[in-house]
Formats: C-alpha cells, sequence, structure tokens
C-alpha cells in the first residue's frame, strides 16, 4: 500500500541571502530544478541525522542545525505524498557537489521566492522565512 | 528496507491532566496511548489528529498548535516519525472499544509509571514537548 514518506530540508541564509540546490539532470522528478538543500529520512536514523547526511552528501558541507521550524504537508504531488521537516542552520566547511545536485547558489530571499522552486518549497519559503 | 513511517500525536490538557486511552489492538495491546495515528495518502496531517481522536475517542478535536516530532525509531511496527498537535475537545468521550478500552486524565507523574504504547515515553525527554508537561 502507498504511504507518505517523510524528508527534510535545511533553511541556510546568509547576509540575506539563502542557499538553493539545482536537481540534477538524472534524477526523476524535477529535473533541473532550485530547491531548497534536503531528502528523505532514512531507515534507522533520526531526522537530524538525515539533514546533516543529506547536506554532506549533496553539498560536502557540514550543516548545524539551530532551530527546527515546522513542517509542510506535500500532499497530491507527483513526486508522492511527503511530509519534510524543516531546520534552519549554519553550515561549515567548503562546498563540494555530488550527482544528485549540479550546482548550488546563494540567492537574495526576496527573488527565490520568485523563482518557481521544486516540490513545495515556494511555499516553504513563504511559510518559514520572513 | 522499509521507509520510516509518518504518524500524528494529540496532547490535549485539562486541569493539568492529559487525555490517554488503552490500547484494544495490535501492536500495543493494552499499552497506554495519547490519541492519534498514522497519516493517509494525500491527508494533511492537521486533518489526520482530527480524524483520529473522533474515531478513537468519539469527540471533535481542534488543533490549537503544533508542537514538534518524535523520532521513534524502534517500534513493533519498525521506523516511525510523529507529528504532535496540541488542542481542545469538544463533546462528550466515547471511545471505540475496538480501538479504546479505557480512557483516563493522568497527571505527568501518573503518565510515566504507565506502559505506553509506541516510545511515547520519550515525549518526556524531548525538549519541544518541556513546556507543555511543565507549565501549570
Amino acid at each position: 500500500m502507498k504511504r507518505p514518506k517523510i524528508s527534510t530540508g535545511a533553511i541556510v541564509i546568509k547576509d540575506s541571502n539563502i542557499l538553493l540546490t539545482k536537481r540534477s539532470p538524472t534524477v526523476e522528478y524535477f529535473k533541473d530544478s532550485w530547491c531548497l538543500p534536503g531528502g528523505h529520512v532514512e531507515h534507522g536514523e533520526t531526522v537530524e541525522q538525515a539533514i546533516k547526511r543529506e547536506i554532506k552528501e549533496e553539498l560536502g558541507i557540514d550543516f548545524e542545525p539551530t532551530e527546527f521550524v515546522g513542517y509542510e504537508d506535500e500532499v497530491k504531488q507527483v513526486s508522492g505524498h511527503t511530509v519534510s521537516l524543516w531546520f534552519k542552520g549554519n553550515i561549515k566547511g567548503e562546498f563540494k557537489s555530488n550527482h544528485e545536485v549540479s550546482e548550488f547558489k546563494w540567492v537574495p530571499i526576496e527573488e527565490a521566492k520568485k523563482m518557481t522552486l521544486a516540490f513545495t518549497h515556494n511555499n516553504v519559503l513563504e511559510r518559514f522565512v520572513k | 528496507m522499509n521507509r520510516p513511517r509518518v504518524s500524528t500525536g494529540a496532547i490535549i490538557k485539562r486541569d493539568n491532566k492529559f487525555l490517554l486511552g488503552k490500547r484494544n489492538k495490535e501492536p500495543y495491546n493494552g499499552y497506554w496511548t495519547f490519541p492519534g495515528g498514522k497519516i493517509e495518502l494525500d491527508e494533511k496531517s492537521r486533518d489526520t489528529i482530527i480524524r483520529e481522536v473522533k474515531e478513537e475517542f468519539g469527540v471533535d478535536f481542534e488543533p490549537t498548535g503544533f508542537l514538534g516530532y518524535l523520532d521513534e525509531i524502534h517500534t513493533e511496527k519498525g521506523h516511525c516519525v510523529s507529528l504532535w498537535f496540541k488542542g481542545t475537545i469538544k463533546g462528550e468521550l466515547k471511545p471505540d472499544d475496538r480501538e479504546i478500552s479505557e480512557i483516563k486524565w493522568a497527571t505527568v507523574e501518573e503518565i510515566k509509571k504507565m506502559k505506553l504504547a509506541y516510545q511515547q515515553a520519550l515525549l518526556f525527554e524531548n525538549d519541544f514537548f518541556k513546556t507543555i508537561f511543565t507549565e501549570v
């Protein structure tokens, strides 16, 4: 039976710019789309372990969550129903991206809100980034 | 490997006591539980908890806030992440005995001594829930 998935995402802000990643052309959904960094929670790991692992895998940097900001119901999505849990936090280290993410960039918050982001990440920005 | 499940729970407080039910089905038959249950496909979390409180306890639940989440990695149902809401109920408590055999309003001290379903005992060790369990 199909059931919702659980994922986690990071809101990283530096000097009024927000960190966005570009999904690679080889992923199943939202190819080449910009989004907030994050990914699925795997069996046996806490949500905090998942967000740290995802950021490390995608960008090669260390993420330190400072605040849990809330959840987002991502229902009726082409990529399937997902409940996502969101953290704000800081990063450390040098960027080194991999196959899941082809690029990253820092975007002024207001500009990011006007972009068409993957999943329901526009909604996440509206709700959690003032 | 199985993906983690996602569920919801309700912390309903009245006169410094919290609403619990005794489970009348597996898993955790005979254990005490806060109201709640798993999120169905394309259902919003808030709608899940309203539906579950109605199904199990026969009352209307009005969520007043989201408290936080709980990592319940080692349960009889496998890995579960639960979302917790606080709120109030309206109506007369009429538990569905196929799910809940008994209800109880219990203080934190009492709850800590009860056998709790899933990993709900972790609620008392998590900062998200400190305020609701300590404020008078």
